[in-house]
């Protein structure tokens, strides 16, 4: 993306304004609701009393002088030192790990994000940067792609329907503790078929026809280039569901990635109500009652798929390299990749001495044996790692589970947990000991 | 059932969400249609419909004069009276009596006829009665013409019952017929079963009867039919004068008929408009894309070839309208602003009589203003122009928009009235300023003779748009078609008003209007046709043709090979190739000590005639033999290991080898002309020497290492010894860069040094041609100076002393002394004026016969010792001091260098250690190539080595550098071109060229910007504050970091646009400027041989888009047979020749196309030419069509004509003081309705009724030697005119082809003899293959359409001499042997006429040879005919002869009988001559010795 920076802010000045009026409105709107609602809340700011109402309609003001500003082409942008910090954050490592903090952070403080006002002051700040962020072209270019404009979306509403569901469990949770049934138990009395589930459904198909109606005029179908078995598009990019899967490619043999993960994934999530034993938080939202079903299915889906589909949307550019979202995208841009295998590890650095390897002649079991042999340290671990593990964790942390369960549906569980596990902790080893494969026999094509 | 009534949703707030969503998805489905209905391409079809309603309504006012309305009632007055007209009673009583034979069976009602003709009579006699002018007088006629077509009805309808009689009795004898048929058959098949002769008699009988009654019908319809056809042709004759009438009527209604039926057809109806409404609209007709489909000219999607589908002309409707009247005109022009001056009346019109303005305007100026405009409706539009009119004088034209008429802004039509006829001065000329066309995409295709139109050779049906344009055809949006913007201002307009953006996906965007051109080489593979030709004077593709010859010139293709062939017998593109180096591997042969005699004479022939394969086979063979021997052990070969290398090359089989000679000299023998000052500064800088030289600047290019003008104390630049700007290291420099600059300053005087040792020391010894030993006396400078200005050198090569003719075929002469300095390069240069193929053996130099020449004094000098001597004093430079190669630094960095390269092939450890004591011999066997140069010798010293090195490290130069690519150098015989392909660079991949750091670079360094660096360096401006414009007020320094296209000039814009996007244009843009810049930031991490290699040449912005031009259009997608260019084979021939023509430079000398000029006259004017009285086979032929045509005038009564030839360098004035030309045709043309003929008086054009010129093809150098050859000329003879004199330059060559045999011409390029005694030049002998030479003759063959490559014709073959023709060709020969005829200034034969050689003619002995007999007998007739300047008179008139007397007493008969002897004689003097000798007495017997038998028979016998 080229061209000078003046043409650039020229193009989008008039949206952002529109963006910024449209937060303004927002915030206003909120602060008409609250009025209406009542009661207003008072409290005392550096001995100002302030009303909650004042707060958003200061905050919409705040955004209404930014509008002019940005039409006449002089927006507000983040400082450099930020958009450096903002890619630095944005690396594999720091994604990652980041993200799963973050996950534990919501978590532990849910309490206090699912406050209204946090959850709506977060929102607000996450526009915001957003519309800071627009006037760096190598963020407009990715985030304004048409093809990325629903994953902005997809962003925001699971966002929203994440909150949401703490938001109501976190009620319910309360109301258990005191003894209250949950809040869905109080009013589930049947509703007519018409209107309240046909009309809703014939609103809802309107509005969403007129929704797609808007985004086919609004955001045409980005032509590409024509398809050719020499070139390639950089970066080649799976459609955005799949953009999980494409990550795993990165860490795993396309088998293992491709096929095995993939069956597993589909497998465990049939296997779920087998082993189920949890027979409370049927019906209702609720985290307490159901925790440890909640903090798998946060990281499961969050963490290692719909993290892996912001990252390879975003953060995936030319060569497959990893691009902070305010990098541009150099195909030049080139990173050392020598990676290693266990075998390697163990054998050559670890021993000092070289792989074992057949004598030349040797016939195909002899051969077997010498590839075994050398890759013993990885099968050995990794037997270890799905075979002595779970024992070990049905001894100690999983020690309730095992009795409520039975040997079969525990071992079942605790393999798909350590395979879940096992991408994160490739990810991680990659990363830090640049570790190629832990079982490499590309003898049989044969990689773990 | 629900618990409660009550919902769980509040209802009424649903309904409100519904409501609310219903209303959303109307809004969103009414936007949805809203946005169909507005598509772009919408919005123009409707647009257009309008413009085209716009003009046919134009054109039907402009139809709509009163001319034309006179001629209607004139036309309708003629049918009203030929409709009044009583019908004879003649033919009305033939008709009745006529009817009355049938009047029973048809039942014709005659009396009603005989009454009516009785009223009819009664009502004539009325109208006759009636007093003229009175309403009595037209209900007369009225009534008058009411009668008679009653009468006309009445005979009609008896005509159409004898019509029904006559049919039926058809109908009835064909069933008659029909049984006929079927009784006949009875009765031959009653034969064939053998029926008993009773039944056969009865079927007989049958057939019988029936035949009669068959033959009875006949009689009676023929009957009918006679009677029908009288009465008809009664009818006929009384209606034929009315049908005339009312024929002419409609013939003159016709056009406007057409036209309203056309508007009919394009205005919208009530219909129409129903099918737009919008909604409606969605659903298709009448707006609706337009495409064409185009299933052989595919697409390539990389996956498939797809058919192409074109939708341009959605939009673009009007791209194939052509003017009314032409089929190649645009119609709708693109827009553009004039200013036009028309002239006023002398006096106010009177108003009175006018009512309104418009009457008035179109009264006075001939002119009507439209109703709404063409583009925009307040546009004050002039709808109609008559002809002849004041507005017609200023060539105003229907559609101009009137924007300002003198200083006034036209708003509206009222102030058009008020300042054409009001406020205006009369009699004083008012200007106009006027927008003329329409803009995009209404428009017409601006070449449709070549283009799109229906004349064209790529119609839009056939080839559709973007197979030439490019860009996404099947878009129907202006931004999705890919348009791509000419520059940056228009990348902005079309941003802001189409949305547009640059599509990086579409691979094929539309070319920029400034490489319109490329696209041509998809189809054009030999690229010649594409210059101007006969049927397209005006270029097809002048950039391109630029382009192919700058590459050609500059010999791109030396490095970058143009391989137009997939494989020998598939084309993909042009092809731009070296010829195969046979000439060089054999010219290395030589040198092998071991060559044997026959092997030294196969490789001379080789060298002579490397065209001929099986010379070069032989060669290759033998040496081969030789190499076996080596291989086999068993004897030791005669030949080196090198000269067995060679016979790859001498072998190789090359089907489709390149054609191109490198462009550059040999230096096979270098050292016999240059010395090591001049090579070593010619390579460091080679515009030193000669500024506007080829060859490119490989060294001191380091301004992508940041040097600066080094500055002295006073703030201007310091200046080396040779005016060189001195460059230094910008002060801010990181320390990386600096070392780099210091890298190439190391570096590169060591390379150069090396790279002449290597030339100098491999140079082979030369043989010197001799000066001529019978003491020519000294030579002279001035004499050769004189020699050098009309022996045709300048013909291709420039001197300063000359500035008038500035020719490049050859390089500049002008400092040509300051090369050869030494006595070697004397001799060389001797050597190269007399014989250039003995240095060159591919030289086009041709040997220009500079043989010794006789002085009116008696001595003898030497014409090319002569040139020599003023060649050596052409002095003017003086070579620069070459730094030493042996001192200390030097010699570090030497074998700093040999490491570099040796590191190549060795370790680290290995390079050093060669470097230091040369390579070991016990390795010679192991090495190969370059590194052979250091294998160490028996006696290795110090300078030995040193030697050593500096050779390996010139020959490493020579060959990282390519010097090969353009020279002949001794060791490279085999080298191959070290650039990338440029076959297909068109299409090369964005990502695989190497942008590297250019941006950074640029904007350090931004082309505005660097002009300033230029300027300051050169001592101009430097302080900021005058800074130039182009850079847009950015000082250097502080144009970092800024680099927006917008602000540059619009085309530099362009590219670095184009560079800033990483598109192909900008790459090479950048390259052809700036070629090392690529390696800005990159040298740091690569080591001084690694670096980037291409040269930079001598070439302008200009030269560079064109180069670009070219290379951009090499996309190797050549498409369907049947769309790649193949002439026809005259035409192919006059390609070929063109080509040889271009290589050879006969241009240079020859004049191939006369001038032509187009311009107007008034007829009135203009003064009839005398009339002609000549042979009527000298007649030329024009058609009356012809003459009515070159008669026509245009709407202003201005008549045009086009005349080719030679316009008379004696300009006079015309009566208004502007030059008037006189132009002599050589080509008989049409003027005014009046044949002039060559050699008949002068055209007289006034300067101001030249409407263009088109100028001549070739022949610079005659018609700069002409006035030079007058001067001396009339210095001996004062009485020499200048027409004289023509005759003794080189001649043009028009029409040569009609006037020579085929034969002749060939044998003549090869080897030309002396022709014309007058000539100051002799045709010079080129160094060319027999095939360019058949490929010449071929040329000029096909151009003047005579027939090639053999000619038959009867005179001068086989039996046609007679003994009788024998005496009358001894009549013919006594008058060519008369002094009033031909010996009068020919030779002929050992015969030499008196006078000097300057009067002389050319020998007529060889006539028969070299004329064709057609030309040769009209060239006898009249020689002014066929050359006008000729100063050979008319010997055989056709009336009137002066020497009747004379010609009578030596030749009886007629003077046409004499003309056509002596055509004859001519024709077959060989024949003639013949005769006149005897062989017999010369024949002697052999004596026979006794004893043996007659030796023939016997002897072979005896053998066997």
């Amino acid at each position: 993306m080229h061209g000078s920076s003046a043409d650039f802010i020229d193009q989008i000045a008039t949206g952002l304004g529109c963006y910024y009026l449209l937060l303004c409105g927002m915030n206003w709107v909120a602060a008409l609701w609250l009025w209406r609602k009542g009661p207003v809340a008072y409290f005392r700011v550096l001995g100002f009393p302030v009303t909650n109402v004042l707060v958003w309609l200061l905050v919409g003001a705040f955004f209404f002088t930014l509008a002019p500003f940005t039409m006449i082409g002089w927006p507000p942008t983040l400082p450099d030192s930020v958009k450096h910090a903002v890619n630095v954050a944005s690396g594999p490592v720091q994604l990652t790990l980041g993200s799963l903090a973050m996950l534990t952070i919501l978590f532990l403080g849910r309490r206090f994000f699912v406050k209204p006002v946090v959850a709506w002051s977060i929102f607000n700040l996450s526009l915001l940067a957003m519309g800071l962020s627009m006037t760096d072209t190598s963020f407009a270019a990715i985030v304004g792609k048409p093809d990325n404009v629903p994953i902005v979306g997809l962003v925001f509403l699971l966002g929203f329907f994440t909150w949401v569901s703490a938001h109501r469990a976190v009620i319910n949770d309360d109301r258990l503790r005191q003894g209250l049934g949950p809040v869905e138990k109080e009013d589930n009395e049947k509703v007519l078929v018409w209107p309240d589930l046909v009309y809703t459904e014939l609103i809802c198909m309107i509005a969403l026809t007129a929704l797609l109606l808007v985004w086919g005029i609004a955001l045409q179908a980005p032509l590409e280039e024509p398809a050719s078995s020499v070139k390639t598009p950089n970066p080649s990019k799976a459609p955005w569901y799949f953009l999980g899967l494409q990550e795993m490619l990165v860490y795993y043999d396309p088998w293992y990635a491709g096929v095995v993960l993939p069956s597993v994934v589909l497998l465990g999530l049939m296997a779920i109500p087998f082993l189920d034993f949890n027979r409370r938080g049927n019906g209702y939202f609720t985290i307490e009652e159901r925790k440890f079903s909640y903090i798998v299915f946060q990281i499961g889906f969050l963490q290692l798929w719909v993290v892996l589909i912001v990252l390879g949307t975003f953060l995936r550019g030319p060569n497959w390299n990893f691009f902070g979202p305010f990098e541009a995208w150099d195909p030049h841009k080139v990173l050392a990749q020598n990676n290693v295998d266990l075998s390697q590890y163990f054998w050559v650095h670890g021993l000092g001495r070289s792989l074992p390897r057949a004598p030349t002649g040797s016939g195909a079991w002899t051969e077997v044996g010498y590839i075994l042999l050398r890759e013993s340290p990885g099968i050995v671990g990794v037997l270890v790692y799905l075979l002595a593990l779970p024992p070990l964790m049905a001894a100690t942390v999983f020690r309730r589970f095992f009795v409520r369960m039975g040997f079969i549906r525990y071992m079942l569980m605790a393999n798909l947990l350590l395979l879940m596990a096992s991408l994160q902790l490739k990810m991680v080893l990659r990363w830090t000991a640049n570790l190629k494969y832990i079982i490499s026999i590309p003898e049989y094509f044969l990689n773990f | 059932m629900p618990a409660t009534e009550q919902t769980w949703r509040d209802t009424k707030l649903l309904h409100v969400v519904f409501g609310l969503s219903g209303l959303a998805m109307l809004v969103t489905t009414l936007w949805m249609m809203a946005a169909d209905h507005n598509r772009e391409w919408k919005q123009y079809q409707r647009k257009f419909r309008d413009v085209e309603s716009w003009t046919t309504v134009a054109r039907i006012d402009e139809q709509n004069s009163d001319e034309y309305a006179q001629r209607e009632l004139e036309l309708e007055r003629q049918l009203t009276a030929a409709r009044a007209k009583v019908p004879s009673p003649v033919l009305i009583t033939r008709f009745i009596t006529e009817a009355r034979r049938r009047e029973k069976a048809n039942g014709y009602r005659l009396g009603r006829i005989e009454a009516r003709y009785e009223a009819l009579r009664q009502a004539a006699a009325d109208h006759r009665a009636a007093a003229d002018g009175t309403a009595e007088k037209r209900q007369a006629l009225q009534r008058l013409l009411e009668s008679r077509d009653e009468l006309v009805a009445a005979l009609d309808q008896v005509v159409k019952q004898a019509r029904f009689d006559e049919d039926n009795r058809q109908r009835e004898l064909k069933f008659e017929r029909a049984d006929l048929d079927v009784a006949r058959s009875r009765y031959d098949l009653a034969v064939g079963e053998g029926r008993p002769p009773s039944e056969l008699q009865a079927a007989q009988r049958e057939v019988k009867s029936v035949q009669d009654r068959v033959d009875d019908l006949t009689l009676a319809y023929q009957d009918a039919q006679t009677h029908r056809e009288r009465l008809q042709t009664v009818v006929d004759r009384i209606t034929a004068e009315q049908v005339e009438a009312h024929k002419a009527l409609e013939t003159h209604q016709t056009d406007l008929a057409r036209l309203q039926t056309a508007l009919d057809e394009r205005r919208s109806n009530p219909g129409k408009r129903l099918l737009e409404l919008p909604i409606v609209d969605a659903f298709g007709r009448p707006l609706k894309p337009d495409q064409i489909w185009l299933p052989q000219l595919t697409i390539n999607n990389n996956f498939r070839d797809v058919a192409r589908v074109d939708r341009c002309t959605t939009c673009h409707q009007g791209i194939d309208k052509t003017a009314a009247g032409s089929a190649v005109e645009p119609l709708y022009k693109p827009t553009e602003r004039l200013t036009l001056s028309m002239g006023t009346p002398e006096e106010a019109p009177s108003d009175a009589a006018q009512p309104g303005n418009a009457r008035l305007l179109e009264q006075v100026y001939g002119i009507q203003l439209a109703g709404e405009g063409l583009i925009d409706p307040n546009d004050v539009t002039i709808s109609v122009v008559r002809p002849r009119s004041l507005a017609a004088g200023a060539l105003l034209e229907a559609g101009d928009v009137l924007e300002r008429i003198g200083d006034v802004k036209i708003l509206d039509k009222d102030r058009a009235y008020t300042y054409l006829l009001e406020s205006v001065r009369w009699g004083q000329p008012l200007k106009l300023h006027v927008r003329r066309g329409v803009p995009h995409p209404y428009s017409s295709h601006p070449r449709l003779d070549l283009f799109v139109g229906s004349m064209s050779p790529h119609k839009i049906g056939d080839v559709g748009c973007t197979i030439c344009h490019e860009g996404q055809g099947t878009a129907t949006a202006f931004k999705w078609a890919s348009h791509t913007p000419n520059d940056p201002g228009e990348m902005r307009q079309w941003k802001r008003d189409h949305g547009w953006f640059n599509n990086h996906h579409w691979i094929f965007p539309m070319l920029p209007e400034r490489f319109a051109e490329s696209s041509c080489l998809k189809c054009h593979h030999d690229v010649a046709e594409l210059e101007p030709s006969e049927r397209f004077p005006d270029p097809p593709a002048p950039k391109l043709m630029a382009g192919y010859h700058i590459i050609r010139q500059y010999g791109c293709f030396g490095c970058h090979e143009i391989n137009g062939y997939d494989s020998p017998d598939k084309r993909r593109g042009p092809d731009l190739r070296a010829e195969p180096p046979y000439y060089a591997a054999a010219a290395q042969l030589l040198i092998d000590p071991g060559l044997d005699d026959r092997q030294r004479e196969l490789a001379l022939d080789v060298i002579e005639h490397p065209e001929q394969t099986s010379i070069r086979k032989l060669l290759a063979e033998s040496i081969r033999q030789d190499a076996r021997l080596a291989d086999s052990g068993e004897e030791t070969p005669k030949l080196s290991q090198s000269s067995h290398e060679l016979a790859a090359i001498l072998g190789a089989d090359d089907e489709t080898p390149g054609q191109l000679r490198k462009v550059g000299p040999s230096l096979r023998h270098l050292a016999s002309k240059a010395d090591f000052d001049f090579v070593y500064n010619w390579i460091r800088d080679p515009t030193d020497f000669r500024p506007d030289t080829r060859m490119p600047k490989f060294f001191g290019l380091n301004e992508h290492l940041a040097p600066e003008a080094k500055l002295d104390g006073n703030g201007s630049p310091v200046r080396a010894p040779g005016g060189h700007v001195v460059m230094e290291p910008s002060p801010g420099l990181e320390d990386s860069e600096k070392f780099d600059l210091e890298d190439s300053e190391k570096f590169e005087p060591i390379e150069i040094g090396a790279a002449t040792q290597y030339l100098l020391h491999y140079s082979q010894p030369f043989e010197y041609v001799d000066l001529p030993q019978n003491g020519s006396g000294q030579p002279s400078a001035e004499r050769g100076k004189e020699l050098f200005q009309v022996r045709g050198c300048l013909a291709c090569h420039q001197h300063k002393d000359f500035p008038e003719i500035t020719a490049t075929q050859g390089p500049d002469l002008s400092r040509i002394g300051a090369k050869l300095t030494t006595d070697a390069g004397a001799r060389w240069l001797y050597s190269w004026v007399r014989e250039p193929n003995r240095y060159h053996a591919r030289t086009v130099m041709p040997n220009v016969f500079l043989e010794p020449i006789t002085q009116g004094d008696g001595t003898l000098t030497d014409p090319a010792d002569d040139i020599t001597a003023y060649l050596l004093a052409s002095q003017g430079w003086r070579p620069k001091p070459v730094p030493a190669l042996d001192d200390a630094n030097a010699r570090q960095a030497l074998d700093e260098l040999a490491v570099m390269y040796l590191e190549g092939s060795f370790t680290k450890k290995q390079s050093r250690e060669y470097v230091d004591s040369g390579i070991p011999q016990s390795l010679r066997a192991d090495i190969k190539g370059d590194e052979l140069e250091l294998v160490r010798d028996d006696e290795m010293t110090r300078q030995r080595l040193l030697d050593k090195k500096l050779l390996y490290v010139g020959r490493r130069t020579i060959s990282r550098l390519g010097c090969a690519g353009c020279h002949d150098i001794p060791g490279f015989e085999s080298s191959k071109p070290i650039g990338t392909g440029l076959a297909d660079w068109g299409r090369k991949e964005t990502s695989k060229l190497a942008f590297e750091q250019i941006v950074p670079f640029l904007e350090r360094n931004p082309p505005g910007g660097a002009s300033a660096l230029h300027a300051s360096a050169l001592g101009m401006a430097h302080g900021g504050d005058d800074a130039s414009p182009h850079d847009g007020g950015h000082d250097v320094s502080s144009a970092h970091g800024h680099l927006d296209p917008a602000e540059m000039p619009a085309d530099t814009g362009f590219f670095v646009s184009a560079l800033l996007d990483h598109q192909r244009e900008g790459f090479l843009w950048q390259k052809l400027r700036q070629p090392r810049s690529y390696d800005y930031k990159k040298t740091e991490n690569k080591t001084y041989i690694e670096r980037l290699r291409m040269p930079k040449f001598n070439l302008d912005e200009q030269q560079i888009e064109s180069v670009m031009t070219f290379v951009l259009g090499l996309v190797s997608e050549p498409p369907a047979a049947r769309y790649v260019y193949q002439p026809k084979p005259r035409r192919k021939a006059i390609l070929e020749g063109e080509q040889v023509i271009a290589r050879f430079n006969c241009d240079g000398c020859h004049t191939l196309r006369m001038d032509t000029w187009e311009f107007e006259y008034d007829p009135d004017e203009f003064a009839d030419p005398p009339e002609f009285n000549d042979h009527a086979f000298l007649m030329p032929h024009f058609t009356p069509e012809e003459l009515a045509e070159s008669a026509q005038v245009d709407r202003r009564g201005m008549g045009r004509a086009v005349v080719t030839g030679v316009p008379n360098p004696d300009v006079q004035e015309d009566d208004d003081g502007l030059p008037l030309h006189f132009f002599a045709p050589w080509q008989p043309l049409a003027i005014n309705g009046k044949p002039w003929l060559v050699g008949g008086p002068e055209v007289p054009i006034s300067e101001s009724q030249i409407l263009g010129k088109r100028p001549p093809h070739g022949g610079d150098f005659a018609r700069y030697l002409h006035p030079v050859a007058v001067e001396m000329g009339q210095r001996d003879n004062p009485n020499v005119k200048p027409g004289d004199v023509w005759g003794w330059v080189p001649p043009p060559l028009v029409r040569e082809g009609a006037k020579v045999q085929t034969s002749w011409l060939h044998d003549f390029l090869l080897n030309p003899v002396a022709l014309r005694p007058a000539a100051l030049l002799r045709m010079p002998k080129f160094n060319m293959s027999p095939d360019e030479a058949s490929k010449l003759v071929n040329y000029f063959a096909a151009v003047d359409n005579a027939r090639y490559p053999y000619e038959y014709h009867p005179r001068s073959n086989g039996d046609y001499l007679g003994e009788e023709q024998l005496e009358r060709l001894g009549h013919a020969m006594n008058l060519i042997t008369n002094k009033t005829y031909c010996v009068k200034c020919h030779l002929i034969g050992d015969f030499i006429p008196e006078g000097t050689p300057d009067a002389w003619a050319p020998n007529l002995d060889r006539m028969y040879q070299r004329m064709r007999p057609d030309y040769l007998h009209e060239w006898l007739a009249n020689p002014q005919r066929k050359l006008p300047y000729t100063g050979m008179p008319v010997n055989f008139p056709p009336h009137n002869d002066p020497n009747e007397a004379i010609r009578s007493s030596l030749f009886p008969g007629s003077t046409r009988e004499a003309l056509e002897g002596v055509v004859d004689l001519l024709l077959n003097y060989d024949a003639f001559m013949n005769s006149r000798t005897s062989i017999k007495p010369l024949v002697t017997e052999a004596p026979q010795p006794a004893d043996q038998a007659p030796p023939d028979r016997a002897a072979s016998a005896g053998a066997q």
